[in-house]
This record gives structure tokens, C-alpha cells and sequence, in this order.
């Protein structure tokens, strides 16, 4: 998991939607719940995207994002909730629209392109009660909007991966559905092909105008085109906000360790700071403490980037136990006095040997995250 | 993929039209309707009687004597035969009947007797059957035995004597085959062929030189009398006694076992009288000739026959169909194709053969217990001749 | 959708209704024979029964067709999986010539097979006349047990070559790649990762083979082997249809016997491939091996083709006897064998398609049941169905009786598995992603089916449909039973020049028969969707 890209977002601030405008969600999930046999997948979970937004699920595998996915498809049906597209509702107690009535397209995770059609009749495939001449302009309006004008003719296992995606989300582009869903619509691609890929879909996305509910469980992936993050654990969402917010003010610990690395340092709270084996903290950089955590034990969170390792002689803060080098940057893992493990992120030219003392300088720019040293997890060793 | 997908569907119309077509009850139309696939080269009919056929006795042309159709009630309307006789035989008398009369229409069904009979029984009520027409005398009584059969009128059963026919009048024979003892002329005299069968395993003369097929059907009929009138002991001793005589068993049929006669590779064997006649026709100079036993199982003469069922619609038409099989041209026909023994008496059998009042067949057997071969099959194979 | 989170077709969610019901119907509808089955086999009586069963003659045939059953069997799996797997794994020369050749056995009806070889081999056989000269007294027993093994054996290992075929063909070989860099040798690698993923084709093939041995009545006759069919053609002579039911309730009884064998054996793990990635390239050098190779193939296909083929050319060249101007032969023939025979495969495919669906896409122990329900059909010998459906034609259906309705009925009847299981195995090779991509896209459930489905099934329908084409082409018994009259076919054509002794005119009929299904044997290889056409 790597931090690099976080802060990479050019585009202009208008571009991206808050949810404090104006505007009723295109697609509701309310207290929407789903079990397989015994086995309960998705619980009580809630959310809205609003138009335009582009919105992803992110979560390890197994947490249920799939599943919600194919619940706002209508491949599945809830076991209790209700899933509203515009405000009607298409998934509950009284009512089920069947898929194929939703106006929700759905880009899938190997594409599934049908092999005996071509590129054109692939795209064409949902435009069946158009008119000819219709069909074939909106077919081509989109082969050029995914770049793929020349490849109309070619069958899909003629097609190169990034081809084949292409097709697969024009082809759900094309009825121009209320909402795009897109199942871990990368996973299947090349690393390289896969940030390309990112930045090209979102443009695409962003220029059709449509609003779009992916899943992930690449961290990377769903920081870099979001308009919002929504983060699943088990069957749950534990946190919904602009990546920035949820990457720098995890609301949870998982949601914390989820999102980049993430060290807990263990610090006491006392009048205007807090005590941590780095040294006293000011109170005012952590964020939102509040006074009634006065005399407690707390855990700040410290990203790699927040933090600097700098050799000293004889006595430091702790010693560099691990280096992990990334590339343009290289990861130290130090182990402070009081046992805990922090990492911290250097250049890839700076180079400190394994076993230096050293002393660890807090760097950040931003308040700093923090919890309740009471909801450590009992095995927590972050 | 793409190529064929053209040719699949080219491939989807063709099939799903031959079988839409076939669906469609293209029954009539391709299947050829009633009446034998054969050719309709019917005989001269009407007045005299005439050939059934073309084809021609190869012992020289003859005389047909006894009741010409012509003199016999006409035919009319639809009759449903089930016959376990091939259709090269039986087609060509339909045709012939069917030429004679007009009005006439005959549904034939061909199958193994055994089978028609189960499936006669299978049907039940519902039995589209009129007449049972079959080689097997087994298979006539089995259906008399289940009552399906009904009596036939006295005109019919008067043509042919009494021993021909059932003694209820529920089936008739229409021709027969005796057993007989095809022997190598250049070896053998008649007189050496002893007329007891249980004194041929003593004949040193047919030592290592005398042949059967005992898989063949009548031969198993043939054991199967022995043991119904000599009892198992004896016809096992009798078996047993051929074996040590060097009895050659391995023919597959009895018309291998005649040629192998004329051949001269064996010096008698065990046949139904038509394969003798057979490899005569083939070989007019052939060594070979018929001898008989008397009054033992050696001399059995089984016959083919007919009966009208109980579901015949028109049971008049059935039985008249019946008589029919007993004119003059249809015994002549069978005497003809086959070499078999007519039964109406004036009609004589083809070929060198003693008629039929002349042969000594045992008496007090029942033809229809000949076909119950389970018990002789085992017998056989306990031996080890089969 | 990722493709191991369940879907909406696992988990007991409701079953599609109107394709569950015509499930049920069509599995209802091949049952129907077994009621009078059953209900001729009560009239034995109970005791009787007990005592038929037990006797030590009906225990000891029991025995033989177990063992023949299990020697067939097993020598198919022997012959026909290598052959697959030289055919599609290596670089055999002439492969394509090979598959044909090897699968072309199947075209030939295994009674003109028995009767060929027994012809051939037979004592007083064209071999033995041959070699009589030279002093051969005997040649080795072609009759009994090792003869019925080795014809039965010889015109049923078809079925497991092409079945596994079809396996090594979707076959990823980079799992294969990836037991070899752990350590795995050729052959360890074949038995731990090739065998587990071919088994379940191999054990649809095996079932085939091993139902057929069980209710083949044909070959135990003619080569004079007490198997358990010809104890119940023995009583069907004597006229013991009672008894001949009962027997043949004992097969149905083995029959579920195998038919739960091969469950255990096959599995309904989703063929299909993830992603569009996997080889199934990879062919294996012979070497030195090629010689071996091919003289394999040539002695397979060439006995089990020369050996007919050329009996059949000596009547031929025998002539027609001057008798019989009725067994003249007409190309009538041929066209009530195809019509026939195209009708039975069409609505074969029609009814088993819902079947095949289920049970592939909706796998519980109902639609199970429905599956294994068409292939007791398929154990019962041809006359005894025969028999069933006079019985139901007559007493239920009056006008269908001896109509081609009924008689494509009993086919269809007879052979339906072979369409279902071509159909549930191309049903198992379609990604669930793509159907529910269709529905995203504004399909209804029918219609993504139409769309997307069917024609990615299509091989299996074609392959199918044509398998169920060969079968029912050389059908006997049942025909003979219900054929319309006068309807004649190559098949009955055959059998009655045959039964009156006339070869001779046999022998037409006889070559364009394995002619046309020779053609449809091509069809069923086309549809492997690879090399071959």
C-alpha cells in the first residue's frame, strides 16, 4: 500500500460534488441487509450517491461489497432494507424491479464481453429497442469516447485487456443508465494499464456525466478516482467521506490501517499536550480532542509521510528494524523504546542502515488522527 | 467460430426441417403406405389359377392343382396382418391378393413371432391385429392359450387334414417341413440311413461324417420332441451317443450343414427337407438326397400357419384371408419359394420328395410345445454342443 | 461479478418455475414406461418373483453382465482417454484424420458389429476359411465372454473418447505449468492435476458405455454370452413377458446402482474460465513415441471399422439373389431413417434443454433427480421400452399408436441423455456473468437466454442433437414394434434381408447407413468448436 499518489488530484475543486449541496441522491441503500444461508454478508448497511458523484466501496475481500453491488443491480434481493433509484423504490419489503427494468449498467470484473458478437455488437447489445439509425450513432458516439472507433469489427478475444474493458464500459454506457456500477473493474488489468486505465475511466465517467458506484479492495485506486470513499469491513460501511477525510481522519482504526500504513503511537493526554515516545505533542495538532480525554491514554496515528527517521549517535528514539525500499521512496520500520513499531517514509536516496539509532521528528502539516487507547483490538499491532 | 455459425444455422434449418417434416406425419408419404415395398408384379390372376411370382421351379414347370382364389369369396376393406414370415415371402402373395381385389387393402407388420405375440398380448384390446400369420407352431398355440384366437369356419379348416390343424379349429397350418436326413449320395444309399433315429448312433457309417447346427431353430424343435416323446434320460444318452460318434456340430445353419453334404465333407446330416431342395436348385447334380425316419422324433413335421385374432375387426374378411392362404396358387407359392410341403392334399410338394400322405411324422405330439427351446438350450449346452 | 461470491443460483434461491416444470414434465414423461414395467412385472406374483430372482441361472447371468459391464467399461476408459489425449495434448501426426477414424466405431450398430466379427472369426468364419490352408485348425474362441467384451467394448469406447476430448479441450494448461514447476513430473502432474479436471467427463462417457453394456441385446445373442438381456429375450421367446418385466426392473435397479456410481464421480464445478486468460496450448513432443502412437490408433479404428466394413463389402460383392424383387432397395429408406431420426434428435434437444439448464445452472437434488431421471430410458433395452409404449400407445393414446409419433417418442425416450448431457456440459462452460450482463443491459431472463445463452451452448445442442441422430439411425427393436406399417427404414431394411437369409441386400442399405452417420459423427467432432472441420 502505497502512499504516493494520495495528493496526485489535479482537477479543479468545482469538479468534484459535496454532499451538502443541493441535490437528491440518484441511488439510496437503507438499512439494507443480506445473508447466504447462516452466513450474514451485509448488515443494516446505508448510503446514498448523488448524481454525478462517483462513488467507491472499498473493503478486503469478502467484506460484502460485491454483494452490494449486485443488491443495487437487482441480481440479488435483499433479506430487509430498501434500495431506491431516484426515489422509487426497486429493492424492498413490497416491491422488486427486476435488472433489466433498473437503468443500472454494470461493468464487470472479467468484462464479461460475449464472445460470439463483436465490439459494435457488444456496445449495441443494450439499444435493441432503438432504431437502427439511433443504435448506430449512439454505438459510435461511444466507441470514440473509449477511443476504440477502429476496433468495432474485432471480436473480444481479439481485443488486448484494456481493449476489452473499454468495450465492456461502453457497452453499459450506451442504454445511458442512471448508475454505473463497477465491480473491481481494474483488478483484471496490468499494473501499468491499471492507473492508465483509472484516469481514462474517470474522464470518461466524468464526461458522460454519469453517476457511478465502484468496488475495490485497492486503496490506491478508489483514493485516485472517488468523489467519495465508503469503506466496508465486514458487512458494514464504517466510513463514508472525501478520500482526503477518510484518509486523514479515519474514523475508525480499521478504516485507518485500511487506508495506507498507519502506526498508533501511544501517548497520554495532559493539559495542552500529549506525552508520546516522540516526545510531547501539541494538543492543538490532534484533532478534536476533546477535554474529557484529559489523563487518558490515546493512540495518535502517524502515516509514514508524518513522520522522519534521523540517525543519531548513541541513545534515540528507537532503531530502524526493517527497510522496504518502494522505488522513488523507501519505507523504515523503527521500533521505539516502549515497543511500539512506527514507519516512516524517505526518499529513495536517503539510506539509513538496518540497526541505526534513531530519532524520530514529527513532520506533519495536518491534525493528526487519533483513538481511544480502550479500542485497541486485543491482538492490535499495527 | 464466426465461419461456422453460418453453417450451423444452415445445418439448424436442414435438420429441424427433416425433423419438423417427419413431426409433420410425413407418414403416408414416405413410408410407402400398406400393402409389401416389393414390386407389383402380380400374377395373371382371375379365371385359372395363376403364379404368385415369376419366379420358376427350377424342377421344371408343373401343374397348380387344388381351389383357385377365383373360386373363393372376394375380399374388401382393410386388413391388419401380423407376420413373423420374412416379407420377401409374404410380400409378394400380398401384392398378388391385393392386385386381385380392388377394394382390398392390407396393413402388414413384420417382426419375429415371438415378439408379434407380445405384442399382440401387450395391446390387449387395443389390438389393431386380424390375422397372425408364423412359421412357429409354438406361436399360434401361445395365442390360443391366452384366448385370443377364434375359431376358424369349417370351410377354411376342411381343406387341410386333420393333423394340420388345431383340434379347437383355432389356427391352421399352411404348409409345412418335415425333418429329414440329407445324405451324400456317392457315400451313402438310402438304405443305409436307418429309419429309427435311435439307431443312428450306432451307424458306424456316419462315424465322424455326420453334421447339425444346433443353434438352428428346428433342430432344437427336433430335440425338443425327442425329449417330449422319449423323455430327457433318453434323448441325453441319444445326444451323448452322437457326440462319441463324432457328431459335427459347429454348422451355423442347416443349409450349410446340406452343402456341406453335397460337398462330400459330410456323409449325412440333420435338416429341414427345403435345404436339401435348396442346394439341388443351386446344383442340379449335386450328391445329395432325402431320407426319412418313421414315426420318431427324426420325422417330425412341423408346420407354418394362421390365425384370426379376436380383435379382427372384420372377422369374415380375416378368416376368408385365411382361406386364401390355402388356394391353390398360395400353396403353390409356397411350395415354390420355399420348397416347403403343401398342405392342401392334390398339391404336391416340388422337387424329389414323397408326398405328404407318404411320410411317417410320430404321432400324438403337439406341434405347439416344439417351441419351448429353454429347457433343450440347456440340455444342449449341459453336453456340450452348444 | 467476481465469479466465487455465490449467486443468485446457488443457495436453494427459488428455481426458475416454468423451466422447473417443464423439467418435470419431461422427466414425468420418460418415466411413464417403468409404470408398466412395474405393473407387468406385479403380475409374476410375489413369490415367484423372490424365487426368479434368486435362482442360481438368474444370479449367475447377473454375474456375467456385471462382469461384462465392468471389463467394457473399464477397456473403454483404457482406450478412449488415450486417445483423447493424443488427439489433443500431442503432436500425433494426422490428428485430425485419427479423431475421425477413432470416433467413427460409434456409427456402426453394435449387432452388425457382433455379427461381422462372428462372421470374421467364427468357425466356419472368412478368417478361418482363409487360413484353413495353412493349417490354422482354430482360430481362438471369438464367442462367449471375450467376444461379447471385445465387440461391445470396440463400439462404445466412442463415447468416452469424444466425452474427454472435450475436457483436454477447455482444459487450462497453465494449471498444468504450474505443477510442473512444483516439482511435478509429467505423469504426476496428469494424475494430480489433469485426472481431478477430466474425471467428470470421463465418468459421462463411462456411464454411456456402461448402460449400454448392461441393455445391449443384440451382441450376447449373436456371440452366445448368458448376460442378463438374453436371459430376458430368452423369456420374451417363450412368451414370459411377465418375467421378461421383472428382469428388466432388475436392470433399472442397476442401472440406479451406476447412475449413483457416477455421481460420485462427476461434479458440477463451473467449467468456464474466469477470466479470457488460461492456455490450452502446450502440445507434447512424441518422439520416438509417434510410431507407437499411431500403430495404436490404426489397430483400434482399424479393427473395429475393417472388420464390419469388410463383411459388408463380401455381401456386397455376393449380389442380390434373383428372389425377393421386395427387397430391392429404395432411397425411401434412407429418407424415413434421416426424417425419423432428425425428428427424434429435434425434440430430444427441445425437452432436454430445460433438463440440461437446471441441472447445470440450478444444481439441488431435485433438478438432480430430473437429470439422472432421462437416463433410465437409456438402460432399458429397445424391446421391452418397445413393449411400454405399445401398452401405454394402446391403452392411452389410441390414435398416436403405430404412428411416427410414438415411435419418435420411444427414441427420444431411449437416447435423451445423450442430449442432455452434451447440453449440462455446455451449459457448465457459460460464464453466469454474461446472462446477468444481458439482464443489465434490459434483457429479460428469456431473453438474455435467447441472446447470450443459447448460442454459447450451441455446440453442445449441435453435438447433442447429432449424437441422439447416430443413436436413433440404428435403432431396432423399438422400431420394429412401432413403426407405422409399411414405414421401412434402413435399419428394418437391414433386418429383413438378414432374417431371410438374403446378405446380399443387406449390404446397401447397411454402407449408406454408416454413410449418413458417419456424417453426423463428423457434425458431433465440428462441434468440439476447435480443429477438426
Amino acid at each position: 500500500m502505497s502512499n504516493s499518489t494520495i495528493h496526485a488530484t489535479d482537477e479543479p475543486a468545482t469538479e468534484r460534488p459535496t454532499t451538502d449541496e443541493a441535490t437528491a441522491p440518484v441511488l439510496e441503500l437503507d438499512q439494507v441487509s443480506k445473508s447466504y444461508g447462516p452466513e450474514r454478508v451485509i448488515e443494516g448497511l446505508s448510503l446514498s450517491v448523488t448524481e454525478g458523484e462517483i462513488l467507491t466501496l472499498l473493503g478486503p475481500s469478502g467484506c460484502g461489497k460485491t454483494t452490494t453491488l449486485r443488491l443495487i443491480a437487482g441480481l440479488e434481493r435483499p433479506n430487509a432494507g430498501e434500495v431506491s433509484l431516484n426515489g422509487t423504490a426497486v429493492s424492498g419489503p413490497d416491491s422488486f424491479v427486476e435488472p433489466e427494468d433498473r437503468g443500472v449498467g454494470v461493468v464487470f470484473q472479467e468484462f464479461a464481453l460475449f464472445p460470439h458478437l463483436t465490439a459494435t455488437e457488444n456496445v449495441g447489445f443494450g439499444l435493441e429497442a432503438w432504431n437502427d439509425d439511433a443504435r448506430e450513432a449512439r454505438v459510435e458516439e461511444l466507441l470514440d469516447l473509449v477511443g476504440l472507433e477502429a476496433q468495432g469489427d474485432s471480436y473480444p478475444d481479439e481485443l488486448s485487456g484494456g481493449q476489452q474493458q473499454r468495450v465492456a464500459l461502453a457497452r453499459s454506457l450506451a442504454p445511458e443508465p442512471d448508475v454505473l456500477l463497477l465491480d473491481e473493474p481494474f483488478s483484471n488489468l496490468d499494473v501499468d494499464l491499471r492507473v492508465k486505465m483509472r484516469e481514462e475511466v474517470r474522464r470518461i465517467l466524468k464526461e458522460a456525466g454519469v453517476t457511478a458506484v465502484s468496488v475495490t479492495h485497492d486503496q490506491e485506486e478508489a483514493l485516485s478516482i472517488s468523489d467519495r470513499v465508503a469503506v466496508m469491513n465486514d458487512g458494514r460501511i464504517e466510513q463514508v467521506g472525501e478520500p482526503e477525510q477518510v484518509f486523514q481522519q479515519p474514523e475508525s482504526r480499521f478504516v485507518a490501517g485500511f487506508l495506507g500504513h498507519a502506526s498508533f503511537l501511544p501517548g497520554y493526554v495532559h493539559g495542552g499536550e500529549v506525552t508520546t515516545g516522540l516526545g510531547p505533542v501539541p494538543r492543538d495538532q490532534i484533532n478534536g480532542l476533546a477535554g474529557t480525554y484529559d489523563r487518558t491514554r490515546i493512540d495518535v496515528l502517524v502515516r509514514p509521510d508524518d513522520i522522519r527517521a534521523v540517525p543519531v549517535d548513541g541513545e534515540g528514539d528507537g532503531r530502524v528494524i526493517s527497510r522496504r525500499y518502494l522505488g522513488p521512496t523507501v519505507l523504515y520500520e523503527v521500533r521505539l523504546d516502549d515497543d511500539t513499531t512506527v514507519q516512516c517514509m524517505h526518499n529513495h536516496d536517503e539510506s539509513i542502515p538496518l540497526d541505526t539509532a534513531v530519532r524520530i521528528e514529527l513532520d506533519a502539516d495536518h491534525e493528526l488522527a487519533w483513538f481511544p487507547s480502550d479500542q485497541r483490538p486485543a491482538d492490535a499491532d499495527e | 467460430m464466426r465461419n461456422t455459425r453460418s453453417s450451423r444455422r444452415r445445418v439448424l434449418r436442414l435438420g429441424g426441417a427433416a425433423g419438423l417434416a417427419s413431426l409433420a406425419g410425413c407418414n403416408g408419404i414416405l413410408g410407402g403406405g400398406g400393402g409389401g415395398g416389393g414390386g407389383s408384379e402380380g400374377g395373371d390372376g382371375g379365371g385359372a389359377a395363376g403364379q404368385i411370382g415369376s419366379g420358376r421351379s427350377p424342377f421344371g414347370d408343373r401343374n397348380i392343382s387344388g381351389t383357385p382364389m377365383a373360386e373363393m369369396p372376394d375380399l374388401s376393406g382393410e386388413l391388419t396382418l401380423y407376420s413373423g414370415r420374412g416379407e420377401p415371402l409374404v410380400g409378394q402373395l400380398i401384392t398378388f391378393i391385393e392386385d386381385l381385389y380392388p377394394d382390398l387393402t392390407i396393413r402388414p407388420r413384420y417382426n419375429s413371432a415371438a415378439e408379434l405375440v407380445n405384442q399382440i398380448e401387450t395391446e390387449g384390446d387395443g389390438s389393431p391385429a386380424d390375422v397372425f400369420f408364423s412359421v412357429n407352431a409354438g406361436a399360434l398355440g401361445a395365442l390360443k392359450d391366452r384366448e385370443r384366437t377364434v375359431e376358424l369356419p369349417t370351410e377354411a379348416l376342411d381343406m387341410v387334414p386333420d393333423q394340420f390343424h388345431d383340434p379347437d379349429g383355432m389356427w391352421i397350418g399352411t404348409s409345412g417341413r418335415a425333418r429329414t436326413i440329407p445324405y451324400n449320395t456317392n457315400e451313402l444309399s438310402e438304405s443305409d440311413v436307418p429309419d429309427d433315429i435311435f439307431a443312428f448312433p450306432e451307424t458306424e457309417a456316419f462315424r465322424d461324417a455326420i453334421g447339425c447346427a444346433p443353434s438352428y431353430s428346428s433342430f432344437q424343435a427336433f430335440v425338443t420332441a425327442m425329449r417330449a416323446l422319449n423323455g430327457e434320460e433318453e434323448t441325453r444318452q441319444w445326444l451323448d451317443g452322437m457326440l462319441e460318434l463324432g457328431l459335427q456340430h459347429d454348422y451355423a445353419d442347416e443349409f450349410l450343414v446340406s452343402q456341406a453334404v453335397a460337398d462330400g465333407e459330410l456323409r449325412a446330416g440333420f435338416a429341414n427337407h427345403y435345404y436339401i431342395q435348396r442346394v439341388l436348385a443351386g446344383r442340379p447334380d449335386a450328391p445329395i438326397s432325402t431320407a426319412f425316419t418313421a414315426g420318431d422324433a427324426g420325422a417330425i413335421f412341423n408346420v407354418a400357419g394362421a390365425c384370426v385374432l379376436d380383435t379382427a375387426e372384420d372377422a369374415d374378411l380375416a378368416s376368408t384371408f385365411v382361406r386364401h392362404l390355402l388356394s391353390a396358387e398360395a400353396q403353390d407359392y409356397f411350395a415354390r419359394e420355399t420348397f416347403e410341403y403343401p398342405l392342401v392334399p392334390g398339391v404336391d410338394p416340388i422337387g424329389d420328395l414323397p408326398t405328404i400322405d407318404e411320410l411317417n411324422p410320430p404321432e400324438d405330439l403337439d406341434l405347439t410345445q416344439l417351441s419351448d427351446l429353454e429347457g433343450t438350450v440347456d440340455l444342449l449346452q449341459d453336453v456340450g454342443m452348444l | 461479478m467476481a465469479t466465487d461470491t455465490p449467486t443468485a443460483d446457488d443457495a436453494g434461491d427459488d428455481l426458475p418455475l416454468p423451466t422447473t416444470v417443464a423439467s418435470a414434465a419431461v422427466a414425468a414423461a420418460v418415466l411413464l414406461p417403468l409404470v408398466w414395467l412395474v405393473r407387468t412385472a406385479l403380475d409374476v406374483g410375489l413369490a415367484d418373483a423372490i424365487d426368479i430372482s434368486t435362482r442360481p441361472s438368474t444370479v449367475e447371468v447377473f454375474i456375467n453382465s456385471a462382469a461384462l459391464v465392468v471389463v467394457v467399461t473399464v477397456a473403454s476408459v483404457l482406450i478412449g482417454v488415450p486417445l483423447a489425449f493424443l488427439t489433443v495434448r500431442t503432436d500425433l501426426p494426422f490428428r485430425r484424420w485419427f479423431t475421425v477414424a477413432v470416433s467413427l466405431p460409434l456409427v456402426i450398430p453394435s449387432y452388425v458389429g457382433a455379427f461381422a466379427f462372428v462372421s470374421a472369426f467364427g468357425p466356419q468364419g472368412a478368417f478361418q476359411r482363409l487360413l484353413a490352408p495353412l493349417g490354422v485348425e482354430r482360430l481362438p474362441e471369438i464367442y462367449g465372454f471375450h467376444g461379447a467384451a471385445l465387440v461391445v467394448t470396440l463400439y462404445t469406447y466412442p463415447y468416452v473418447f469424444i466425452t474427454t476430448r472435450a475436457a483436454l479441450k477447455s482444459l487450462d494448461t497453465t494449471l498444468i505449468d504450474a505443477a510442473r514447476t512444483l516439482d511435478h513430473s509429467r505423469w504426476e502432474a496428469f494424475r494430480r492435476v489433469t485426472v481431478p479436471q477430466i474425471k467428470p467427463a470421463v465418468g459421462a462417457g463411462a456411464l454411456l458405455v456402461a448402460l449400454y453394456a448392461l441393455s445391449d441385446f443384440g451382441t450376447p445373442a449373436i456371440m452366445q454370452f448368458d448376460a442378463f438381456t438374453r436371459v430376458i429375450f430368452v423369456e420374451f421367446t417363450s412368451f414370459g413377458r411377465d418375467v421378461a418385466a421383472l428382469l428388466s426392473l432388475q436392470l433399472v435397479a442397476v442401472t440406479l446402482l451406476i447412475l449413483g456410481l457416477e455421481s460420485h464421480v462427476r461434479g458440477n464445478e463451473p467449467l468456464y474460465a474466469g477470466r479470457q486468460g488460461g492456455r490450452t496450448g502446450g502440445t507434447i513432443r512424441l518422439g520416438k513415441w509417434k510410431y507407437v502412437a499411431v500403430a495404436a490408433c490404426l489397430t483400434v479404428s482399424g479393427v473395429a471399422l475393417i472388420v464390419p466394413l469388410g463383411i459388408l463389402l463380401s455381401w456386397l460383392s455376393q449380389g442380390g439373389a434373383e428372389v425377393g424383387r421386395s427387397l430391392a432397395f429404395r432411397p425411401e429408406y434412407a429418407i424415413n431413417s434421416i426424417g425419423v431420426s432428425a425428428g427424434a434428435a429435434l425434440v430430444a434437444v427441445v425437452a432436454g434443454l430445460p433438463v440440461a439448464y437446471l441441472a447445470a445452472k440450478h444444481p439441488t437434488r431435485l433438478t438432480d433427480a430430473f437429470e439422472r431421471a432421462t437416463y433410465v430410458g437409456y438402460a432399458v433395452p429397445g424391446v421391452v421400452l418397445g413393449l411400454a409404449l405399445v401398452y401405454l400407445g394402446t391403452s392411452y393414446a389410441r390414435p398416436l399408436y403405430q404412428t411416427i409419433y410414438l415411435l419418435i417418442a420411444a427414441y427420444v425416450v431411449r437416447f435423451l441423455p445423450q442430449a442432455v448431457g452434451s447440453m449440462r456440459a455446455s451449459f457448465l462452460r457459460v460464464n453466469p456473468a454474461l446472462p446477468e450482463a444481458a439482464r443489465t443491459l434490459g434483457r429479460s431472463s428469456f431473453g438474455a437466454f435467447r441472446a447470450v445463452t443459447l448460442p454459447l451452448i450451441a455446440p453442445g445442442l449441435f453435438g447433442g442433437a447429432a449424437l441422439v441422430f447416430l443413436t436413433t439411425m440404428k435403432e431396432l427393436p423399438a422400431t420394429l414394434l412401432l413403426r407405422p406399417s409399411g414405414f421401412k427404414t434402413l435399419v428394418t431394411h437391414i433386418w429383413t434381408a438378414t432374417e431371410s437369409g438374403y446378405y446380399g441386400h443387406a449390404a446397401v442399405p447397411a454402407l449408406i447407413l454408416l454413410g449418413v452417420s458417419g456424417l453426423s459423427m463428423l457434425v458431433i467432432l465440428s462441434q468440439e468448436g476447435y480443429d477438426v472441420k
